[in-house]
């Protein structure tokens, strides 16, 4: 009896010296499919033209994204541009199929690629350590992507994006913005976490996370070209939709009885403090304003 | 070219990955001794790796074709077994660097010379790149290596006359570093190393001299000024710049080039300044251009002043990608460019007791364009 938990025990420790190491080294590998509850207005029909709640942007993120007409996704030249970087993974989905690419003399990872964004820049996330390009070389919509794993944890390090969105309602990211985003894996879940930071844009990183689980029957975009048509006739070339200068985005606040300044954005919007202040600016809209007095002539 | 492994261009993603991994880093392959030159051992370029020689960073665009960027203004490179055809020369003393540049992607010689206008950043290396090709090309010209040997220089007649008149910020060029062929039609055609090559006019655009350069095999178009990823377009009015012109480059920029599918790849554009383009990137840049061109425009008709027009910052939102508040070409100088533009093109209110006066009459080559605003 005691012989034998001794043999079972040494054989147990023998295996265990043998083996791998055993801290976890995360494999985001597989088929996920989306799970779009987490901000789901904002991800499936879009955000409203004038919310920009909670979002930490500039005034001139606030003036591009306020004379951005949509009419603008009806041009040839843009009707088929895919999901820009800082927008979509988080976009409608995506399903993602996430393939590991493999030295196969060494079998050391090279790169993980993510395919099914909407529009179909699939990314490659390189893991070989390799440079980033020269900022002369071209900008991608999935830009330039390395990865570094930390646990159970998979850092990925974006550049070289094109000029972009980080919500479908204008409000942009510029070529200068880069993306720092964390996988977390646990078990069949999958988290990830988006960082923007825009010099241009924002004031302050722009943070969301979405999720996914492990799917065997997940069904990845596999639309690979959008047709490019003419969609409204009569647009000479060169016409470029956008609102006038000066408009002013109000329907958003008005149809869900927000004061427009809460409409705006802006870094303080970001934080919970927020609420207070919120909570004053709807007390003074719940006011009546004293009449104002008769233009004396 | 070297018979350098190329990725292969179609097929799969997995294909083309699985070369890269089994190609890693830099192909480096020595090509054949040229002409009796003396050796270099030159290097071949994959799209994504980027050479660095005394500063001058080698970029492969697409096809036969180079961006070589760090002195002065980007320049293009077309090389094959005919040689190498060049679209602008850089800024003052930059040429050697440059040319060194080019000698470790070919020992071929320099056979033509395109300059897409006269400005210094993008012509001053004329006579030393002529010099490197063992000089001019053209009628009247006799190299020591005989009559077809040498360098044939090409721009518009425009260009030639603010090249050999000089002007604010441009010294006289004389000699060998003025283009012995230049035309003033819309377009014309040269063909090297197995591929057209399209010269397209601009007239109007940042200057009334500038050329696209449309190499049509591997599909690159060399842009020069009425592109830049880094700037305002610099509309120069004492060469007769127009925003509308540059505009209307930009548009005839789209209408060249085509993406491969949903606005990725397919022809790539090198700006005058800057990184490396494709469609998707022209037409931010049109974009831009004419939101700011429209919102100008349509403050001169409210009859907004140009300090008011300046205060209004109708160019905020893209002052972070192309604005600058020193140098050459500051945000004020290209507002005030646009708005003593459109206050020209403006028509002038019938006065009282007078006759009417008459509109401004476009000038030749210019496009105006009506806005689009909505
Ligand atoms: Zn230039």
């Amino acid at each position: 009896m005691k012989a034998s938990l001794l043999r079972t025990t040494l054989t147990a420790v023998i295996i265990a010296l043998g083996a791998p190491p055993a801290f976890a080294q995360v494999d985001i590998s597989g088929d996920w499919a989306s799970r779009n509850h987490e901000d789901q207005p904002h991800r499936g029909p879009g955000a409203e033209l004038g919310d920009y709640t909670g979002l930490p942007i500039n005034e001139a993120a606030r003036q591009k994204a306020t004379h951005w007409d949509a009419s603008i996704l009806s041009l040839p030249e843009r009707m088929a541009q895919p999901h820009p970087g800082a927008y979509f993974m988080r976009g409608p989905g995506p399903n993602l199929r996430i393939t590991k690419r493999i030295d196969p003399v060494s079998q050391v990872l090279v790169a993980y690629t993510i395919e099914a964004p909407f529009g179909r820049a699939d990314r490659i996330i390189w893991m070989d350590g390799r440079p980033r390009p020269s900022e002369h070389a071209e900008h991608t919509w999935q830009g330039f992507s390395t990865g570094k794993v930390d646990g159970n944890r998979l850092t990925i390090t974006t550049t070289h994006l094109k000029y972009g969105v980080i919500q479908r309602n204008g409000v942009p990211a510029s070529p200068k913005a880069t993306l720092t985003e964390h996988f977390l894996r646990h078990g069949d879940e999958l988290t990830l976490a988006v960082i923007v930071h825009d010099p241009v844009y924002l004031d302050e990183p722009f943070i969301r996370t979405s999720s996914w689980v492990r799917s065997s029957n997940v069904n990845p975009d596999q639309r690979w070209v959008f047709e490019v048509v003419d969609e409204i006739a009569g647009h000479r070339p060169g016409y470029v939709p956008h609102y006038p200068f000066g408009t002013k985005q109000e329907e958003f606040g008005q149809k869900h009885g927000l004061p427009f300044e809460a409409t705006q954005g802006g870094k303080a919007t970001i934080y919970p403090e927020y609420e207070l202040k919120l909570r004053e600016l709807l007390r003074q809209m719940a006011t009546p304003r004293p009449a104002a007095p008769a233009p004396s002539r | 070219m070297s018979a350098t492994l190329r990725l292969p261009r179609r097929g799969s993603f997995g294909l083309r990955l699985l070369f890269l991994i089994i190609l890693p880093g830099v192909a480096l392959l020595s090509m054949p001794v040229a002409f009796g030159q003396q050796h270099v051992s030159t290097i071949s370029l994959e799209p994504g790796e980027t050479l660095v020689v005394d500063g001058i960073e080698v970029l492969p665009v697409q096809g036969k074709i180079y961006m070589l960027v760090g002195g002065g203004a980007n320049v293009t490179v077309q090389i094959g077994e005919e040689g190498v055809v060049v679209v602008d020369t850089g800024a003052a003393g930059q040429s050697k660097r440059i040319i060194t540049a080019i000698r470790r992607l070919t020992n071929k010689p320099i056979r033509t010379i395109v300059n897409t206008s006269a400005d210094p950043d993008h012509v001053a290396g004329n006579a030393a790149f002529v010099e490197a090709a063992g000089g001019p090309r053209g009628p009247g010209t006799a190299t020591p290596l005989g009559p077809n040997a040498g360098a044939e220089m090409i721009s518009t007649e425009e260009a030639y006359n603010r090249m050999l008149n000089g002007g604010p910020g441009r010294p006289e060029m004389l000699g060998d570093a003025l283009p012995r062929s230049t035309f003033f039609t819309p377009r014309k055609d040269i063909y090297s190393n197995g591929e057209g090559i399209a010269l397209l006019f601009q007239p109007r655009a940042h200057t009334d001299g500038d050329l696209l350069v449309h190499f049509r095999g591997s599909d690159v178009v060399a842009a020069g000024d009425v592109f830049n990823t880094t700037s305002y377009p610099a509309i120069d009015t004492a060469q007769r710049g127009s925003i509308n012109g540059v505009i209307a480059a930009l548009n005839t920029l789209i209408e060249v080039t085509i993406p491969e599918r949903n606005q990725m790849g397919g022809t790539r554009v090198i700006p005058g300044h800057g990184r490396i383009s494709n469609e998707a990137d022209l037409v931010d840049y049109r974009d831009m251009l004419t939101i700011i061109r429209d919102r100008i425009r349509d403050a001169v008709g409210k009859g907004m002043t140009l300090e008011q027009v300046k205060a209004a910052r109708f160019s905020l939102e893209y002052d972070g990608l192309y604005g600058a508040t020193t140098g050459p070409w500051t945000t004020d100088m290209f507002t005030e460019a646009i708005f003593r533009e459109m206050t020209a093109l403006r028509p002038a209110p019938p006065q009282r007791g007078a006759t009417p006066q008459r509109g401004t009459t476009p000038q030749r080559g210019t496009t105006p364009q009506r806005g689009a605003t909505r």
